[in-house]
């Protein structure tokens, strides 16, 4: 009997694993699910995206807004809905990017990485990305590229919109100076919604 | 007592009809969006609002704590040392964990406050919601009160009951036997206050509860006719209500006035009046209240009445004498009117905490304790609001 108990508490434990698990996936799954309506919803109030011209097999389509994800996706399918909704005349397209450093200077991506990175209207750079921001974020530097992240110090960096928790909800904040940098304008509804707007950082001084 | 209940539902009118913005941003954040599609049609304002986790652990509070209700824990303890406690008829001397009282409450939005002061007196032997309420607030000049509160009956029953706020230890006789303080009553309660140009500010209160009921009979104490929280006998409802006033120079003062059927056949009513006065000015504070009830019996009717008058004089910044004279009658057929005169010392160690921290002692000379006796009284007491 004494093993049969043995068994049942296994079971009973790695039930409650699983399923403590599987919770907090579901909420992961929620956040980021929101988080992509929210940059879906960013994209009404940003102009001055720099569109590539449209291929001939596109017929009269304008061109796609790209959202890069940069390094592992945290999203998953969350965009999935969103890819079939007009912004304007324009469908959103996600490309996921896997950057490495310039093997001449470790502190710059390489080259090819610039080349895509620039190629994207918006830009998402995720979590485990943190130690290559700066190298990231000096990659788009002065190029019409909206960029997007969900960690503390991405507007100190030079990050355009931040995406925060506060009380179980969702928030943003925005670093209007770095937009500016990037000739991009932000309407004023969009700022409004704001939790934080910083109109001028360390990078502008310079 | 149709009067009341056509009160009670004026009342209640009258605040559906006030804007709901409140419960309506309220009832939104309870019920927000959990269907994941509906998230890919939310704007921005929206989805600012969505939480994310839903489905979770916890039940109501967890949602309160969402929406940003800021509850609070406070209290306060006295600590005594009695020789002759009068008012119980405890001729002993002892030490008595006299209150460790819990205050739980939250204010939501400055227009919303619920507050409940949970009562353990004299260590714990005594346990009860000593009030329970919620106030909505209409406008700035009128507020409305629900549950169980502090009857508005004279100064002393709402705003120095709190034993830490009295200056002296025990209560006057006549805000014992009479206004039978600590006096809570469950209904409703409209009060404010208002400020006319060049006058001083009024302050009023006017309700409808279910009032003081006698166990059996007619003619008992007062004091025993408390804590009907809900009417089983009758349906009359008492009323009542309080019109004071405060000047800029220190002088505060107030009519109070309570009626209300008090036997269970509704047959009897009991009135309650109360003058009070207080003039604070400089170092010295000069307070007194009169109180009188007709309390209606098969045999006769019954008048009380009583008074306190209380000195007390700030030396410095740590010691307040004071002394106290109060008498009551209880038309109790012994003719004995109840009488005494109280000295005391309030020690503040901390200034800047009055009045939440401070010791006192008292002696009072009791010349008639109501059985024609004299006697004394002698209280050590700390007090500590937190």
């Amino acid at each position: 009997m004494r093993k049969a108990s043995w068994v049942l508490v296994a079971i009973l434990v790695l039930s409650l694993s699983l399923a403590a698990g599987a919770a907090q996936d579901t909420a992961r799954q929620r956040e980021y699910r929101l988080k992509a309506v929210f940059i879906y919803n960013f994209i009404k109030f940003v102009d001055g995206f720099r569109f590539e011209q449209p291929q001939p097999d596109q017929g009269e389509q304008k061109g796609h807004i790209i959202l890069g994800i940069v390094g592992e996706d945290p999203f998953e399918d969350a965009f999935d809905p969103l890819l079939e909704k007009p912004v304007g005349q324009r469908y959103l397209r996600v490309r996921r990017i896997t950057v490495r450093p310039d093997p001449n200077d470790q502190q710059s991506v390489d080259p090819n990485g610039i080349k895509i990175l620039r190629q994207c209207n918006i830009l998402f750079i995720a979590g485990p990305e943190r130690p290559r921001i700066d190298a990231i974020l000096k990659a788009v530097r002065n190029e019409p590229v909206l960029t997007i992240a969900d960690q503390a110090g991405f507007l100190d960096a030079g990050g355009i919109i931040n995406l925060g928790i506060e009380e179980n909800k969702v928030f943003f904040e925005i670093n209007l100076a770095a937009a500016e940098r990037a000739n991009l304008t932000l309407r004023s509804q969009l700022l409004r919604l704001a939790k934080r707007v910083i109109r001028q950082d360390k990078h502008s001084r310079g | 007592m149709r009067s009341a209940a056509f009160a009670i539902a004026m009342i209640f009118i009258g605040l559906l009809a006030l804007p709901s913005s409140l419960s309506q941003e309220l009832a939104h954040g309870i019920d927000q969006a959990s269907d994941l599609d509906e998230i890919y049609n939310m704007s921005l304002e929206e989805l600012l609002e969505v939480d994310i986790q839903t489905g979770r652990p916890g039940w109501f509070g967890t949602q309160l704590g969402q929406l940003k209700v800021k509850p609070y824990i406070h209290g306060y303890g006295v600590f005594d040392y009695r020789d002759y406690d009068l008012n119980r008829r405890k001729e002993v001397e002892t030490f008595d964990m006299h209150y460790f009282n819990v205050l739980v409450g939250a204010n939501v939005e400055d227009r919303i406050a619920a507050e409940v002061l949970l009562e353990y007196e004299h260590g714990g032997d005594d346990t009860g919601v000593r009030y329970g309420l919620l106030d909505y607030k209409l406008y700035d000049w009128l507020m409305i009160r629900m549950g169980k509160f502090l009857v508005p009956m004279g100064r002393f029953n709402e705003y120095l009951s709190p034993e830490y706020a009295n200056k002296l230890p025990d209560r006057p006789y006549c805000l014992w036997r009479i206004v039978p303080i600590v006096w809570a009553e469950t209904g409703l309660q409209l009060r404010g206050q208002y400020r006319p140009k060049g006058l001083p500010t009024l302050n009023y209160a006017v309700y409808v509860v279910n009032g003081l009921e006698q166990a059996s009979g007619d003619g008992g104490d007062i004091r025993d006719m408390r804590g009907n929280n809900r009417d089983t006998h009758n349906n009359n409802k008492a009323i009542g209500g309080r019109i004071g006033f405060k000047t800029d120079w220190g002088l505060e003062g107030g009519f109070s006035y309570y009626r209300g059927a008090y036997t269970i056949d509704g047959d009897e009513y009991l009135s309650i009046m109360d003058l009070d006065a207080e003039y604070a000015r400089y170092k010295w504070t000069f307070r007194g209240e009169y109180v009188s009830a007709v309390q209606e019996a098969v045999a006769g009717d019954l008048h009380k009445h009583g008074f306190y008058a209380e000195a007390a004089y700030r030396i410095d910044r740590h010691l307040e004498p004071v002394v106290r004279y109060d008498q009551a009658y209880m038309d109790d057929g012994s003719g004995n009117i109840l009488k005494r005169t109280t000295f005391g010392l309030v020690f503040y160690p901390y200034p800047t905490l009055h009045p939440l921290f401070n010791f006192r002692v008292s002696q009072s000379i009791v010349h008639n304790d109501g059985r024609g006796d004299q006697t004394h009284e002698f209280v050590i007491q700390c007090v500590l609001g937190f």
